[in-house]
């Protein structure tokens, strides 16, 4: 059985959630007596090479062709890389940028895909079995995936890497794939101008708002408590919809799904869309004045309080 | 300009959802169909296209029966025609075999545009607008917030953790639409006496090439009950302390 995950570089080591790819990939590979392939979208390194093999992977791949931005680059080099070696699973990370990539290279391959998986685990037959999240969490579903390559990518902050140290060797793309050029092309990158906050759905901690934050101008009070905890900003659907913070930031249903250590949330009533984008959150913490708020039903810890008040307390008290 | 936008019929956000005995479906006992939200984008981005420059908006949408009442509305919101394609199959969950007959239906119509929304709210996957891409060797953009399309080409702009990137791709083109590319409109009475006057068509099909299945669906553990820690800012210490020693978070 040959396993592959997809590694995405992070300061010139793996992300955290490439690791956490890695560590599900080498124990599947160890389930089903195969191997692991790391695929790097980086020039080849010894830093990369160690740390793929740190958590437990057999081989690794560089790919030189990748186009950071334009998903088809990237994937019909996989694509090319999973049908010379008659790949059975790939393990990606899941982000949108990489379901776009997994698509076009599933399709590519004549694959089967699931992405934002939980859990993945094999049959009888060594056929994947994942479960993930349907109906925004109100519902979890194990499916079976039944041609292979299956594509599967896992939500972040689900698997703690663990160490399994191998050496790593090192293997070429068996050919280039034929030079297309591809039909899009980017005219302009627009950067964010905010502080270094991680991204929302990658997070450890997570700082939210909701309606309780009475104006938009009060917004920057949830900003400072997420940046005096090194913490991802995040809203409620109807902060969004007031046209009070962006849409990236919203976190429900129609928003993002996220699964933080930690979720602070802020004059959030809790709705049921709200509260399924949340669900598997390790923690979570619920600040609202209204006692009755469905949010303290499912929250780890309350207070009964004015917003105003509890943020510069927490602020004071955590920087002690 | 010929613009095909795929639609799908979703329970609504605020559905309550249980599973039915058998477990590998919902109980569909009260629940609420509508649109899926992320569609209306794309229908509205089809549409104010039309208005701009002419041409035809072909819906085409894939599931069971019961959807055509929600699929009305498709026309009411300005579809020329509205093509629905009629199965029960349970693998409506398979994005590569619900891609495929999306696909086949579409082809022969060669648009210049495919919208679809950015993924559907039942299985969150975001993934059949991108294999029909594929299948009909589309290039195709995904998250779509900003657009401006001119006769051979075309500008779109997605929102990245990174920032705004703003592309450009050739026609034909599939694009997936983002909350905030527009703002859907409401029918008017008007809108809602002429869709009458249109039809859905429907077709049978069948599924095929089916690369996953549902085993089982299950509800999620219920999150334990919790502690309210207190009224007004004298919890705070006790919050950070429980944070620190009893969940170690912070």
């Amino acid at each position: 059985m040959k396993i592959f995950t997809y590694i995405e570089p992070e300061n010139g080591n793996i992300s955290k959630n490439s690791a956490a790819c890695l560590t599900l990939g080498r124990q599947l590979a160890d389930l089903a007596n195969g191997n692991l392939t790391a695929i790097v979208l980086a020039q080849e390194s010894n830093t990369m090479q160690n740390e793929c093999g740190r958590y437990g992977a057999d081989r690794i791949a560089f790919t030189k062709n990748y186009a950071k931005y334009i998903p088809e680059v990237t994937a019909l080099d996989i694509a090319n890389l999973l049908l010379e070696e008659k790949g059975d699973i790939i393990i990606l990370p899941d982000r949108p940028a990489i379901r776009d990539i997994a698509a076009i290279a599933c399709e590519t391959v004549s694959g089967s895909i699931a992405v934002d998986c939980l859990q993945v685990n094999l049959d009888s037959e060594n056929s994947p079995i994942v479960r993930r999240a349907m109906y925004g969490g109100k519902a979890l579903a194990d499916l079976k995936l039944m041609k292979k390559p299956a594509f599967i990518t896992i939500r972040a902050n689900i698997i703690q890497p663990q160490e399994n140290i191998r050496s790593a060797e090192i293997i070429n793309f068996p050919s280039p794939p034929s030079a297309v050029a591809p039909k899009i092309k980017i005219n302009e990158i627009r950067p964010v101008i905010t502080s270094k906050r991680p991204a929302l759905t990658d997070a450890k901690i997570i700082v939210a708002g909701g309606r309780g934050i009475g104006a938009p101008e009060n917004f920057h009070l949830i900003e400072e408590l997420a940046d005096a905890l090194g913490a991802a900003v995040g809203a409620s659907r109807s902060v969004v919809d007031a046209g009070w913070v962006p849409q990236t930031l919203q976190v429900g249903q129609t928003g993002k799904t996220v699964s933080p250590d930690l979720y602070i949330a802020f004059g959030i009533s809790g709705a049921m869309q709200h509260i399924a984008g949340i669900f598997s959150a390790k923690y979570i913490v619920a600040i609202n004045n209204d006692p009755d708020a469905p949010i303290f039903k499912i929250a780890n810890y309350g207070i009964i309080a004015n917003l105003f008040e509890i943020i510069p307390e927490m602020i004071k008290l955590l920087k002690k | 300009m010929k613009i095909v936008v795929c639609v799908k019929v979703v329970p609504v956000s605020d559905s309550i959802i249980t599973i039915a005995p058998e477990k590998t479906a919902i109980d569909l006992v009260n629940i609420k169909f509508d649109l899926n939200p992320y569609d209306e984008f794309a229908i509205e981005a089809a549409v104010q296209l039309k208005e701009k420059n002419g041409g035809e908006v072909i819906a085409v949408s894939l599931g069971p029966e019961r959807d055509n009442i929600s699929l009305k509305r498709v026309l009411a919101l300005g579809a020329d025609r509205m093509i629905h394609l009629v199965t029960a199959d349970k693998a409506l969950s398979d994005p590569v075999a619900v891609a495929k007959a999306l696909a086949a239906e579409i082809m022969p119509l060669s648009p210049d545009l495919i919208f679809c929304g950015k993924l559907s709210i039942d299985t969150g996957n975001g993934l059949v607008g991108p294999l029909v891409a594929r299948l009909l060797e589309y290039p195709f953009l995904t998250g779509i917030c900003e657009l401006q399309v001119g006769t051979d080409r075309l500008t779109a702009a997605k929102d990245t953790e990174e920032g705004r990137i703003i592309y450009e791709s050739s026609l034909p083109c599939l694009l997936t639409t983002e909350k905030g590319l527009n703002k859907p409109r409401y029918p008017s009475l008007k809108d809602i006496m002429l869709s009458r006057k249109k039809e859905i068509i429907t077709k049978n099909v069948t599924l095929t090439e089916k690369g996953s299945e549902i085993i089982q669906l299950s509800e999620p553990a219920p999150r334990p009950a919790g502690t309210i820690l207190g009224h007004g800012v004298d919890a705070v210490p006790e919050l950070i302390r429980r944070l620190r020693e009893e969940a170690k978070v912070l």
